[in-house]
Parts: structure tokens; C-alpha cells; sequence
């Protein structure tokens, strides 16, 4: 069978390297760092870091304007007394996985397509646990209360619920943001030396200087440095699962229908992962557009990246059958009812919407030649970001507002401060992203460069 | 050189003496169950899904093989296709299933008053599960028939066929998670219908994976010495191998884990009283044996690169695995028939060996009929070679 001229360009894509031609140490180094040392702040960038600024002071407002009358000025209510904070709190921590999955799994895994992509990728982890974390402090109703979430030895003999996941939450998000931000900065440190050397004015080199902690490029630094990766692969990688898992129980640990369910566990962790690998392409395809960093990021990346983003999708999608399949399983009225009423009760437009977003349209990605394209990739992955956003929507609101008893049933509508909440964490994490890409390295250097090593004696055995 | 590889495997006589064991004891067994018909199906439904668990589980590792490709699989892809050829004898070892319907399955017998079976009735009857008893083998058969085709085609020079496979298996494992989800709802969890838990399904689905990986890795092991094995296979292999091992003893454990917890925290009257009757007298000390030989030790020992590369202490954690699922489906399935206490008969120990010996026999029977590595598929061209240029 003869290949359409469009298939034949669809597998060349495919079958791209991952790394594009005729680059050699310099070429890297030089391509990378130029990004950051002696480009000038382009417009593109002043005028994103403009808006995100602008939408973080929004969510300043926000919160100081809920610190100052509490939270009453959401529409949480009873019974639905978690309505956007937890919502957003497990769609920003799913978002982060997609980072820790690609730096430490693909890491031990020995995936080489990882290289160009974890930097950036950690980075989002850690800025997605930051705006994660914003929530269940401005949550708390007493937010400078929250350090009695830790078991302290004090005066008033207050201890944390141990039995509760929500105390479970503290310790996994906690020790999930330390791991992954040492895990990124051990991964900066070659980098951030390269920084120094290149830098041209004194107080460049100074900052870069420290913060590369006083890295020579020994090769006995070298074998730390890879030892050090090596065990925070190994501390991260159970983190991928136990975070979202515990945040499952959340939910699960509850005996309200729709919640308690024992699928939650995996359906939640290939869920994050959905999400995530939806946002790395989310940033990704423009960054590498913006910076020219095609040769970087290559068609390979983007179409593992949707392999990954297909699979995971299909978990969920599985998760939804299983749900569903259950509430009817069961013969508990109950579970029935809640099953019914998610679909075709007040709230059944989101649930559809959510299986359009999440279901239907990543079924595209099975075709080669939608993963070869750009523009659907990207599309595709907004509709993820979306969805994913969405089946937290329906799986906080629907199970509460309608549960045991009809007389206490209620509505969930989100206030104007609840957006602008959200909103504003949008603005905190992208704000965070565009000083990123201007100070730092966003694509690892010294590991591209032991990609080109890698691809010259690939070169050298043929 | 591809002499070598291209050969055969031949048995001898060890197929016919299994069918030999394996039949008389399944014959006493079917004598016994004159006598007491339910502990025959009782023992009968374990060894079934033990065995069924094998062959499914072949077929999924058949299909993740040619997805994600790599050399560990080429060395034990002939065993898996093999495996997965046993498909129309276990079909057939499916039918006795129907017969003890009303024995082993409580919903199925008439005059029923509780209103939580009566809510079921749509699912849970014989005609629909006999259905989809029916379906569910047409799908397996279908996947199981093109990925032999394809491969046998594929010897015969065609190297295109790889695509094919690689293009279908996707779609086939979609296939496979949501028929085996069923039929672990119907087979097992029905049982007990008053019970429902959501990751069940997943959760038998791994379960069938581990144990196909636990027999491909000892049949490799034992057939290891034999040319053109002894050829191909290194200890990197064994080491990949242990690794996927290790992979699924801790999905396994994870989600084993997750449905306790989520059980044990929510403590629900139609919930909790599967996991009392499993935890209660002596069952409780089996499932304490799951949780350290099916988890805990394996865990440490596959943790371990050196036990990993040994086939000698490999196929010791292997096999302690493969014995570790039957214990699982025991565990599973007899302690919904009342008692706390185990009441092993000797019919349940009897009955899955019987039909091992006689799933065995077919399984080499399949194993001799093609050579025993996948000769034209390009990834090995480039291994076997290696292997002997440098070996």
C-alpha cells in the first residue's frame, strides 16, 4: 500500500530523533544559555508576565479580602461544604505528577526522550504544588492556625487526627514539594555553574555563583551529582503514586456515595498523570515555538508525550465505566441514585462535558497523524486541562449536594470570589513560570549534552 | 547460526505423562463429586480461574510485548503465545461452570426474596451470563488467533506483520481489561452478591498477569539449557524479567492495599463482611501468608540484582509466586461458602493440579509446534548476534 504524501511526512515525524541535527557541545551550551544570558527580555515575554502578574495581584486581592470576612464570601455551604478550593487543590497537585513521572520514572526507566523535557517539567511540579497548596490554607477558614496540622509537642495538647487522610495529606504534599525541589535543584546545580561561567557582569556571576554552591565539574562532583539523582529518583518515584493516592482517600475514606469507592486509588494517579502530561504539552508546544527550540523538543517528545497522555486517559476512561457500572452494581438505592443523578441531575451538562473532554476527544490520539501535528496536540491537551478540571467539579459537587437524606439536599453555585481565586492561581503559576524561563535553563543542559555524546558513538558504531 | 535458532523444541514423552497424572486425578476428583457436589465446584471454579488466570494473563503480557517491544520479551514471547493457544481448552473447561451454576452461584437459584439480588436481576441471570460467558471467549479467541497468525506469518519471512501486531495490541489490551473486569464480576464477585467493589476487575486483571509472568519466567528457566535458549538467553534477561516481576508484585500489593483500606475506613454493612469472612480464624493466617509471600519477601528479594540474574534463585521467587496466585484464588473464593475455619478438602487441593497436568500437556504440546523464538522478528537478528559474536 503507497503512503499519501502526508503519511509519509506524519512518519518521518514520528520517527524523529530526539535531538536534531548537527548540534555538538557548543552548539547546546551556546543555544540554551543564550536564552537566558544574552537575549534580550522579548516582547512576547513582558507582555505574558504583564497579564500573569496582573492575574496573581487578583488573586492577592482575593484572598485578602477573604482573610479579612472569612470564607463565607464562597458559595461553600451545607451540605456542599468543599466546593472550588478542593477542587482546584486536587487539580493543581494532579498537574505537578506529569514533572516527577517524567524526571524520576523515565529516569530509572533510562528513557533518553526524558532529557529535553524534565526541567521544565519540574519546574511545573513545583510551581503546581505551590498553588495546590494555597488552598487548603485559605480553606482553613484560620489560616494562621495551619501549622496545627503538625504534630508538635505543645501547651494545649492539640495532635492531628491520625486516622484521618486529611492528616495523611499534610505529610505526602509536604514531603512531595521537599523531595521535588531538591530533587530539581540538585538537577540545576552543572547549569547554574555553566551560568556563572558565562555570565558577564559581576552580579550575575555573584547570583549564579552561589547558587551553584561551588561546583567545579570535577568528575568525583560528577559522581556525587549522579549518585545524589539516582537516590532522589528513587525517593520520588513512590511519590508519584502515594500523593494522589492519598488524596483519594480523601474522598474514598468517606462513606458518601460517589466517594467511597475503592478504584479511587489508581483512577485518581493515572488521572494526575492525564493532567499532567496535558500540561507539559500545554507548555511545551509554545515554548518551543517562542525559542526556536525545535531541535530540543522534538516531534518525538510530543508524540510519546501523547502516547503517555492516551493511555493514562484510557485508565480514567475505565475509572468512569467502573463507576458507573458499580452504581448499579450495587442494587444500594443510594449509589443508584447518585449514579443517575450525576448524569442527568442539575449537574449532568458537566458530566457530559467532562466525558467529551476527557473520553472522547483523546480517542484522536490513536491516530499517527494527529500525534504529528502540533496544532491538534495542543488542542487536544487544553480540552484535557479542561476535563480534568471538570471530573474534579463533578466528583466534589455532585456526591455532597444530593446525599442520605432529601430534606438536607442543596445547590453548589461558586461565587465571584471563587473565581477570582482561581483565576488568580493561574496567575501565581504562570507568573512563577515566566521568571523561570527568563533566569534559569529551561532544557538541562549538561544532559543534552550527554545526549549528543550519546548519538556521536551511536554515529561512530554504525 | 540460524540453524540453531530455528530449532524446535521436543519433549519427549513428559506432555503425555502429565495428561496421564492430570486425568486420573481429575477422574477421582468427578468420581468424589458424585458424593458432594459442591466442594467439586467449588474446587473446580478455583482451579478454573487459576488456570483461565494463566492463559489470560499470557495473552495481556503478549500484547504489552508488542507495544512497548525489548529484548526480555523475545526471549519468552514463544512461551506466552503458547500459553495463550491453551485459550480453546480452557472454553471448553468453562462449560462445566454452567452445569454447577446453581451450586455455586446463589443468585441463580429460583424463588429469590432479597431485594438486593432482585435489583440485579437485569445483570445477574443465567441466560445474560451465559451470554457473556459466551463473549467474552469470542474476544480472547479473536486476539489470541491474529497475534499467533501474525507471529507464525511473521517466521515465514514477512516482517511487516511486527506493525500489525504492535497496531493491534493497543486496542486489544482495552479489550482484555474490561473483558476480564466482567467476568471476574460474574465468575467471582457474584458469589457473594451482596459485595461490590470497584477495583476488583483491575485487580484480578493483575493478579493474571503476575501469575503468566511467573510461569513464562519458570519455563524459561527450566528450557533455559536447551538450545537455541541456551544461546540467547543472559542473565540481563533474567534481570529485565525479575524487574517486571517485581513491577507487578507491587501493583499487585498496591491495589490489594487500596481496596483493604478504603474497605476497612469506610466499614459498611455490605462492605466489611467480605474481608470478616477472609479474616476470620484461620483464613485470616492465609491471608497474613499472601501478605508476606505474595508481597513482603518477593518484594526484597526481587529488590535484589543478584538474586534477579541467578536463574537458580529466580525461578525459586517465580515459582513461590506462581503457588502464591492459587493460594490467592482460594482465598478468594472459598471462605464466601460460610465457615471460618478452613475446611481444605482434598478435592481442593486435587482439582487444580488435575487440571494443570492436562493445561501443561497442551501448553508443551503448543510450545514444540513452532520454533521456540520468534526467528524473523528484527530485533532479535541483532541480539542473537551479539549475543553469540560476544558471548
Amino acid at each position: 500500500m503507497a503512503d499519501s504524501p502526508a503519511d509519509k511526512l506524519a512518519k518521518q515525524n514520528v520517527s524523529a530523533p530526539i535531538l536534531g541535527p548537527g548540534h555538538d557541545y557548543a552548539s547546546v551550551t551556546d543555544k540554551i544559555s543564550s536564552i537566558v544570558l544574552t537575549h534580550r527580555t522579548p516582547k512576547w515575554w513582558m507582555l505574558g508576565f504583564a497579564v500573569s502578574f496582573a492575574l496573581l495581584m487578583l488573586l492577592m486581592f482575593a484572598v485578602t479580602y477573604l482573610f479579612a470576612l472569612g470564607v463565607g464570601i464562597w458559595g461553600i455551604q451545607i451540605p456542599v461544604g468543599w466546593g472550588f478550593a478542593i477542587i482546584n487543590f486536587v487539580w493543581w497537585i494532579g498537574i505537578g505528577h506529569a514533572g516527577t513521572l517524567i524526571s524520576a520514572i523515565l529516569l530509572l526507566l533510562r528513557q533518553q526522550w526524558r532529557t529535553s523535557i524534565n526541567r521544565f517539567a519540574e519546574a511545573m511540579t513545583l510551581f503546581a504544588v505551590a498553588c495546590a497548596g494555597v488552598f487548603p490554607l485559605i480553606h482553613m477558614g484560620r489560616p494562621w492556625l495551619a501549622y496545627w496540622m503538625f504534630p508538635y509537642p505543645d501547651t494545649m495538647k492539640m495532635w492531628p487526627q491520625f486516622r484521618s487522610p486529611l492528616a495523611w495529606d499534610v505529610f505526602a504534599v509536604s514531603t512531595y514539594a521537599t523531595v521535588s525541589l531538591l530533587f530539581w535543584f540538585v538537577g540545576l546545580l552543572p547549569d547554574l555553574a555553566t551560568f556563572r561561567d558565562r555570565a558577564k557582569n559581576r552580579a550575575t556571576k555573584i547570583i549564579y555563583g552561589v547558587l551553584a554552591m561551588g561546583w567545579r565539574g570535577s568528575a568525583i562532583h560528577w559522581q556525587r551529582h549522579e549518585m545524589a539523582s539516582l537516590l532522589l529518583a528513587g525517593l520520588a518515584t513512590p511519590l508519584v503514586l502515594s500523593v494522589h493516592t492519598v488524596v483519594s482517600f480523601d474522598f474514598s475514606f468517606g462513606i458518601v456515595p460517589g466517594w467511597h469507592s475503592t478504584i479511587f486509588p489508581p483512577y485518581f494517579v493515572a488521572g494526575a498523570i492525564y493532567a499532567g502530561f496535558a500540561m507539559v504539552l500545554t507548555l511545551a508546544i509554545p515554548l518551543r515555538k517562542l525559542f526556536g527550540l525545535e531541535d530540543f523538543i522534538t516531534m518525538r517528545h510530543l508524540n510519546n508525550m501523547g502516547k503517555v497522555m492516551l493511555a493514562a486517559g484510557l485508565i480514567v476512561g475505565y475509572g468512569y465505566v467502573m463507576e458507573a457500572f458499580m452504581g448499579y452494581y450495587s442494587g444500594n438505592q443510594f449509589e443508584r441514585y447518585m449514579t443517575l443523578n450525576r448524569m442527568f441531575g442539575p449537574y449532568g451538562a458537566i458530566y457530559w462535558c467532562l466525558i467529551v473532554c476527557n473520553i472522547i476527544t483523546p480517542q484522536f490520539l490513536w491516530f499517527r497523524k494527529v500525534r504529528a501535528s502540533v496544532g491538534s496536540l495542543f488542542a487536544i491537551a487544553m480540552v484535557v486541562n479542561v476535563g480534568m478540571w471538570l471530573e474534579r467539579f463533578v466528583i466534589v459537587v455532585t456526591s455532597l449536594h444530593r446525599d442520605f437524606l432529601p430534606s438536607s439536599w442543596g445547590m453548589y453555585y461558586p461565587t465571584r470570589w471563587d473565581w477570582a481565586t482561581y483565576i488568580g492561581t493561574i496567575g501565581l503559576f504562570l507568573t512563577l513560570f515566566f521568571l523561570f524561563i527568563r533566569f534559569l535553563p529551561l532544557i538541562s543542559i549538561f544532559e543534552v549534552r550527554q545526549l549528543v555524546a550519546i548519538e556521536a558513538e551511536k554515529k561512530k558504531a554504525e | 547460526m540460524s540453524e540453531v535458532i530455528r530449532q524446535q523444541l521436543k519433549l519427549e514423552r513428559l506432555p503425555l505423562r502429565l495428561v496421564l497424572i492430570g486425568g486420573a486425578l481429575l477422574v477421582v476428583c468427578i468420581v468424589a463429586g458424585f458424593s458432594d457436589s459442591g466442594d467439586f465446584f467449588r474446587s473446580y471454579l478455583v482451579a478454573f480461574l487459576f488456570w483461565i488466570g494463566i492463559t489470560l494473563g499470557c495473552l495481556a503480557i503478549l500484547m504489552i510485548q508488542h507495544l512497548t517491544g525489548g529484548q526480555w520479551a523475545l526471549v519468552i514471547r514463544r512461551i506466552l503465545e503458547a500459553g495463550s493457544r491453551t485459550l480453546p481448552l480452557m472454553a471448553v473447561a468453562a462449560l462445566p461452570l454452567l452445569a454447577g451454576m446453581k451450586t455455586l452461584y446463589e443468585w441463580s437459584r429460583p424463588g429469590q426474596t432479597d431485594p438486593v439480588i432482585l435489583a440485579k436481576r437485569i445483570y445477574l441471570n443465567a441466560g445474560f451470563f451465559t451470554g457473556r460467558m459466551i463473549f467474552y471467549f469470542a474476544c480472547w479467541f479473536l486476539l489470541a488467533h491474529l497475534l499467533n497468525k501474525w507471529s507464525r506469518a511473521e517466521d515465514d519471512g514477512n516482517a511487516s506483520l511486527a506493525k500489525h501486531m504492535e497496531g493491534m495490541s493497543g486496542g486489544g489490551l482495552v479489550l482484555y481489561a474490561l473483558t476480564v473486569t466482567f467476568a471476574s464480576v460474574d465468575w467471582v464477585m457474584s458469589i457473594e452478591p451482596r459485595w461490590y467493589s470497584s477495583i476488583y476487575g483491575l485487580l484480578f486483571a493483575v493478579g493474571q498477569v503476575l501469575g503468566a509472568f511467573a510461569l513464562a519466567v519458570t519455563v524459561l528457566i527450566w528450557l533455559s539449557d536447551r538450545e537455541p535458549l541456551s544461546e540467547v538467553v543472559k542473565p540481563s534477561h533474567f534481570q529485565d524479567l525479575g524487574s517486571f516481576l517485581l513491577t507487578f508484585v507491587m501493583l499487585w500489593a498496591y491495589l490489594e492495599f487500596s481496596q483493604f483500606l478504603i474497605t476497612w475506613g469506610g466499614n459498611l454493612s455490605e462492605e466489611i463482611p467480605w474481608y470478616i469472612r477472609r479474616m476470620k480464624g484461620a483464613w485470616g493466617g492465609v491471608g497474613l501468608l499472601l501478605v508476606v509471600l505474595n508481597f513482603v519477601l518477593p518484594f526484597f528479594l526481587l529488590l535484589m540484582r543478584d538474586i534477579k540474574r541467578r536463574a537458580r534463585s529466580l525461578v525459586v521467587v517465580a515459582v513461590m509466586l506462581l503457588v502464591m496466585r492459587l493460594v490467592d484464588m482460594y482465598w478468594m473464593v472459598l471462605p464466601a461458602f460460610g465457615g471460618g475455619n478452613v475446611h481444605l478438602t482434598w478435592t481442593n487441593v486435587a482439582l487444580p493440579f488435575g487440571m494443570g497436568g492436562i493445561w501443561l500437556a497442551y501448553f508443551m504440546w503448543q510450545l514444540q509446534r513452532l520454533p521456540i523464538l520468534p526467528v524473523n522478528d528484527l530485533r532479535l537478528e541483532g541480539g542473537a548476534e551479539h549475543v553469540v559474536e560476544h558471548g
